[in-house]
């Protein structure tokens, strides 16, 4: 505060010798100035906002309201976080036995790694069911990107992880990888590097984590899906980006978004006009209509 | 102000001494509070590039962004209401503006701006002018709600009053004016008809216009207030990106333009030479209603998600704009000047050199208005550079001549040539200097909106520091520019 204001004095001596003819009124205006950043200076009486803050997505706290999570708990991730995060190059073992690196596999074309756990019983294999249909749906697996699907647990072993793949139907299907990581802490730093978590739950004797899957290219995230469920239409956009061609869609901050100017049709990957475009309409209509109105309603003293 | 010897004058309603009186101190009440708040603001500005030049021993960013917040509003919105108070005035020698708008315009602009000043200086809220979707919502815990809703009622303060006196002028033409009277369309097409002053041509396409942005700022200002409201439902980043600027953008258009009506009106009083309506200047402002509005989309160049017709949309309008407003007033204003006697004085010299500053902060923005540039440009110090440079040394420049010719013909007090010429040295001098090295740094990469710069971006701190010495000649030809032109206008308000 004091070198602000021997700055500002510094400031105005020199004007005075610059501008002989600035007398009290612009001292009256550069004191009423002074006045204003001093209090621009003062302590803010602040408060969090409960509204401004609210936790993402706003599911984790429905989840640990539900008790299937003590509150505190993490949540589930957010789709928009770690993009373009480096993906932990993890050591992994592959339903064959032979030792991989995640590496090897994004670098042979990008992949789709989802984390799941051989002896799950509850979300996994739904998950990967319609994680099958999807990637059926959408085509591409083997020759735009393959799929890797990772166990985190310690206890899975390659047996257990072929065992999976057969039960799916997918144990000689090109484009799919069944693995499980190689130690703990490879598990660890695979799903920390991808925003995925695991955690013993002693209550339900179960382990839990987020049904999600990461799409890497050259070894970062590029997309996030997080759900029970992979919609055929949501994989096509990260199929797409995966192939590196441009998708003109962002994720919405609900799904109760009141109006939007333009729909992103999956199908096509193309947009198609929604009713929002027409407030985009609205100024231009209102010029029109308000100046008919202002210059049709007035007729007398015309020239 | 001349008192009006003609019909046209008469239906004007400024046939009694006193009615010209009362719209003379109006007028001038507006100036000296755009005096006032010209100052402040402009200190602000200080304040933020002493900052940014590590020369205050750390600002706190969340008072850095609170002080961006309320110059770059308080600045658009200053020089909006100084651009209408102008206009309204040299209006009511053509046709009969409501004074009783005026002052609820008045009423309503103090309002919203002590509004304003409260919520960024008390409540540190620091969304920027734009005040981009969704950040007023997102303060992480910097600004408290009230300072939101705050926000929100001094827009939706400002906005009414600021629409109301728009229709009224609007009103006022039309009384006087048939629509294709006033933007002169039988000019365009050839036939005789009555005189189209070039002033009620470029006002009457200006505030139509306007009607186009103030729709957009109650659309996107009810989307806000229904996304604040307890339950309520939020929108879409894009299509509030899009609305906001569609007004933000809209809003600056229309002062520059109002700033040029003044321009057309006054610099010929100085010259030897007369402005006419000629078909070209018709043809000029016509387009120039249609294309404002698609010269917005400049601003989501960056937003990949803009579909991409949009974007081309932007790039054309935003070239094609610039020949209507620009050329055709750079054109028109070298015309009155060259090779013509002009009684130079503070008045005309800000509006000659107002004109060229505008022309030339506008080649920055075509430079920036073009996709591939603007890869490079976007959200550099590029940015402030041109719009510092249309504005501060063009409309600014504008409506301070204004302000200083009213307060010259009310006071009775004769302009001092030397001190306007000192006056309008340190403006240029200072003003150039600053914007000169907000355009260096922005080509050196240096962004804008930094409250500090972090180590790979020092050299923002050296232009910043620099470009302290050009803000205090540019605030010395401010105070000096306050002092002849404040105490003409106080001396007007007494006569």
């Amino acid at each position: 505060m004091r070198a602000r204001a021997q700055g500002l004095t510094a400031d105005r001596r020199g004007r005075r010798r610059r501008a002989s003819t600035a007398r009290a009124p612009g001292q009256l205006l550069l004191g009423v100035a002074l006045l204003v950043l001093g209090a621009a200076a003062g302590p803010a009486q602040t408060a969090d906002s409960a509204r401004a803050d609210r936790p993402p997505g706003g599911s984790s706290a429905r989840v640990a309201g539900a008790g299937i999570l003590p509150a505190g708990e993490p949540g589930l991730p957010r789709e928009d976080e770690r993009l373009y995060a480096p993906v932990f190059d993890a050591a992994l073992v592959d339903s064959a036995g032979a030792p991989r690196r995640l590496s090897e596999l994004w670098r042979r074309r990008p992949l789709i790694v989802t984390l799941v756990f051989a002896r799950c019983t509850l979300i996994c294999p739904p998950y990967l069911r319609s994680l099958q249909r999807a990637v059926g749906a959408v085509g591409g697996a083997g020759e735009d990107y393959d799929v890797a699907v990772v166990s985190f647990d310690p206890g899975d072993t390659p047996a257990a992880m072929a065992a999976l793949a057969a039960r799916l139907g997918l144990d000689d299907e090109p484009g799919w990888v069944f693995a499980a990581a190689a130690s703990p802490a490879a598990a660890r730093e695979l799903a920390d590097s991808l925003g995925a978590w695991v955690r013993w739950d002693p209550a339900g004797l179960a382990t839990d984590h987020p049904a999600m899957l990461a799409a890497v290219d050259g070894g970062r995230v590029v997309r996030l899906l997080v759900g029970a469920t992979v919609p055929p239409r949501r994989l096509r956009e990260v199929v797409w980006e995966l192939r590196h061609e441009f998708v003109p869609s962002y994720p919405l901050p609900s799904e109760r978004v009141l109006f939007r100017c333009f729909r992103y049709r999956p199908d096509t990957g193309g947009v198609a006009l929604d009713w929002g475009f027409l407030l985009l309409l609205a100024p231009g209509a209102g010029m029109l209509l308000g100046t008919v109105a202002i210059f049709g309603r007035a007729r007398p003293g015309r020239g | 102000m001349a008192e009006p010897s003609d019909a046209a004058g008469a239906a004007a309603g400024l046939a009694t001494a006193d009615a010209a009186r009362r719209w003379r101190r109006a007028t001038l009440v507006w100036m000296l509070v755009v005096f006032a708040l010209f100052l402040i603001l402009t200190l602000l500005g200080l304040l933020m590039r002493l900052a940014q030049g590590n020369t205050l021993g750390g600002l706190p960013p969340e008072v850095f962004y609170a002080v961006l917040t309320l110059h770059g509003l308080g600045m658009v919105g200053v020089w909006y209401v100084g651009a209408m108070a102008g206009v309204s005035h040299r209006l009511a020698r053509f046709a009969a503006p409501s004074l009783a708008v005026n002052r609820l315009a008045f009423g309503g602009t103090l309002a919203g701006v002590v509004l304003l000043i409260v919520v960024t200086l008390v409540g540190r809220f620091g969304t920027g002018w734009y005040f981009l979707h969704p950040l007023p919502f997102h303060s992480g815990g910097v600004w408290p709600d009230w300072a939101v809703t705050g926000f929100f009622a001094s827009l939706g303060v400002l906005g009414v009053s600021w629409t109301i006196w728009t229709v009224d002028l609007l009103r006022a033409i039309a009384r006087r004016y048939s629509l294709g009277g006033a933007l002169a369309w039988h000019v365009l097409a050839g036939r005789p008809g009555p005189e189209t002053p070039p002033f009620i041509l470029v006002t009457t396409a200006t505030l139509i216009s306007a009607l186009a942005a103030f729709v957009a700022a109650v659309v996107v200002l009810a989307l806000f207030v229904i996304e604040w409201l307890p339950g309520g439902a939020p929108s879409d980043p894009l299509l509030m990106k899009n609305l906001i600027f569609f007004f933000g953008h809209g809003l600056v258009n229309i002062t520059m333009y109002l700033g040029v009506a003044l321009v057309y009106d006054l610099l010929p009083e100085f010259t030897s030479r007369k402005l006419s309506t000629n078909r070209l200047v018709a043809a000029a402002w016509n387009l120039a209603i249609f294309l404002v509005l698609a010269v917005y989309f400049h601003h989501l160049y960056m937003d990949f998600v803009q579909p991409r017709f949009l974007q081309y949309l932007g790039q054309i309008g935003s070239y094609l704009i610039s020949i209507p407003a620009a050329v055709i007033s750079i054109f028109s204003t070298l015309y009155l000047v060259w090779r013509a006697r002009v009684r130079w004085n503070l008045t005309s010299l800000f509006l000659f050199f107002g004109v060229m500053g505008w022309a030339i902060g506008g080649v920055e923005a075509v430079i920036d208005s073009t996709i591939a540039a603007n890869f490079r440009f976007h959200n550099t110090l590029w940015v402030p550079s041109h719009f510092h440079t249309y504005y501060l040394l063009g409309v600014v420049l504008m409506i301070l001549a204004f302000a200083h010719h009213l307060g010259e013909e009310s006071s009775g007090l004769p302009s001092n040539g030397r001190r306007g010429r000192w006056i309008t040295g340190l403006f240029l001098a200072g003003g150039y200097g600053l914007v000169v090295l907000f355009a260096l740094a922005g080509a050196d990469s240096v962004p804008r909106r930094y409250s500090t710069y972090p180590e790979e971006l020092l050299q923002g701190v050296t232009y910043a520091r620099v470009s302290v010495a050009f803000i205090a000649l540019l605030l010395a030809g401010v105070l000096l520019y306050l002092w002849e032109a404040g105490r003409r206008c106080v001396r007007g308000l007494k006569a």
